[in-house]
């Protein structure tokens, strides 16, 4: 890593990285809990707290799928077929095209 | 007949289909994320990032039917892109010591893969499906997210990939310094949404301020992780296809000095 450039922008990377832990540390006592408690998303421990206290409260989604075990199934099932649409893409965009050059040579 | 008729099937069929359920279904729980929750921004201000959005989506989506003529092989690019966008914003990631979940938003990656304009309507669809079927974000706060995590994500992730090659940095870093800035600035965005629609009469900096330092338990540490992976993956992409990127943003892959054989 000859390059000034190089040793400069990746020096900064370390200083960005060093400051994030630092404040991930030191702030993660104010961390606020919601009513999710623990392991709760920030959704509903910083934006929907912010939002009640300033006299918003959110409304239902217009297709509630949040029932019983039915996001469960939208999740389990999602994983699938989203894993299978990434794997897909990624082999016609990579593999095939490697193997494609590697015929060719 | 057979074959062809497999043939369209692949073609037409499996590769829309595919990638459109594959972002309807992915859904963990709707509460691990920074959309915005339907009904908790005023109209008024609903209304001001829905126009703010619909500029860019316009943009993007010109862009996309310019770019799909010209560049053969985009459309693998954008179902990646698509697809990992839509996976990465609704994975909730815990972050130990702040003892809560969020997650990456997966812009700043899909920025780099397929330009920002596109990115942004690629988020835009993750966000509006999400909004409509799994319970997270809102319709009428779906505006907003997009400024957020689709536009903003994006061109900040964009910019600092750019920025960060303009300085000779190496493949990975650029990409690192994208994600983690990209996935901060998204944040600082829904604060800066949240604290202009809802500061009243108090301060709208000083709520800015306390949503922002809400958010920095827990999106700080996926800032880095977020930094990994869009490094990881598009060191990847350039080791195994250089093309792909060169083509999207030429100036961003001058050749650079290199001590590595081989590139960055």
């Amino acid at each position: 890593m000859k390059s000034p450039g190089k040793i400069i922008t990746t020096g900064i990377v370390v200083v960005f990285v060093a400051l994030a832990v630092w404040g991930w540390l030191a702030l993660s006592r104010q961390a606020p809990e919601g009513d999710e408690g623990p392991w709760g998303g920030v959704d509903v421990n910083v934006i929907e707290k912010y939002a009640v206290d300033a006299g918003r409260e959110p409304r239902e989604p217009f297709i509630n799928t949040d029932q019983g075990d039915l996001l469960l199934f939208v999740f389990a099932f999602g994983g699938a077929v989203g894993g299978f649409a990434a794997g897909y893409y990624w082999r016609r965009l990579i593999a095939e095209k490697t193997e494609r050059r590697r015929d060719a040579t | 007949m057979l074959n062809k008729s497999a043939h369209w099937l692949r073609n037409h069929i499996v590769l829309t289909l595919v990638p459109v359920l594959g972002l309807l279904f992915l859904c963990p729980t709707p509460a691990y994320a920074m959309h915005i929750t339907e009904g908790i921004l005023p109209a008024n201000w609903a209304a001001i990032w829905y126009v703010i959005a619909i500029i860019f989506l316009v943009i993007g989506i010109w862009v996309i039917r310019k770019r799909t003529k010209e560049v053969r092989g985009l459309v693998p690019l954008l179902g990646v892109a698509g697809a990992v966008i839509f996976l990465i914003s609704v994975f909730p990631v815990p972050v130990p010591v702040a003892g809560s979940c969020s997650h990456p938003c997966g812009t700043p990656l899909g920025a780099i893969l397929v330009g920002p304009f596109i990115s942004t309507v690629l988020g835009a669809l993750a966000l509006l499906i999400q909004a409509l079927f799994l319970a997270h974000g809102g319709i009428s706060t779906w505006g907003a997210n997009i400024v957020s995590m689709a536009l903003v994500g994006s061109f900040a992730g964009f910019g600092a990939f750019i920025l960060f090659r303009r300085f000779n940095a190496p493949i990975f870093v650029a990409a690192f310094a994208a994600g983690l800035l990209g996935d901060w600035a998204t944040y600082a965005t829904t604060s800066f949404e949240l604290a202009s629609a809802l500061h009243g009469t108090s301060s709208l900096w000083g709520m800015f301020g306390a949503i922002a330092v809400a958010f920095a338990p827990t999106q700080l540490p996926l800032g880095i992780l977020e930094g990994l992976f869009t490094g990881g993956v598009v060191t990847l992409v350039y080791q195994r296809r250089p093309e792909l990127l060169s083509r999207i943003i030429p100036k961003a892959f001058k050749p650079v000095p290199s001590t590595v054989k081989g590139g960055d």
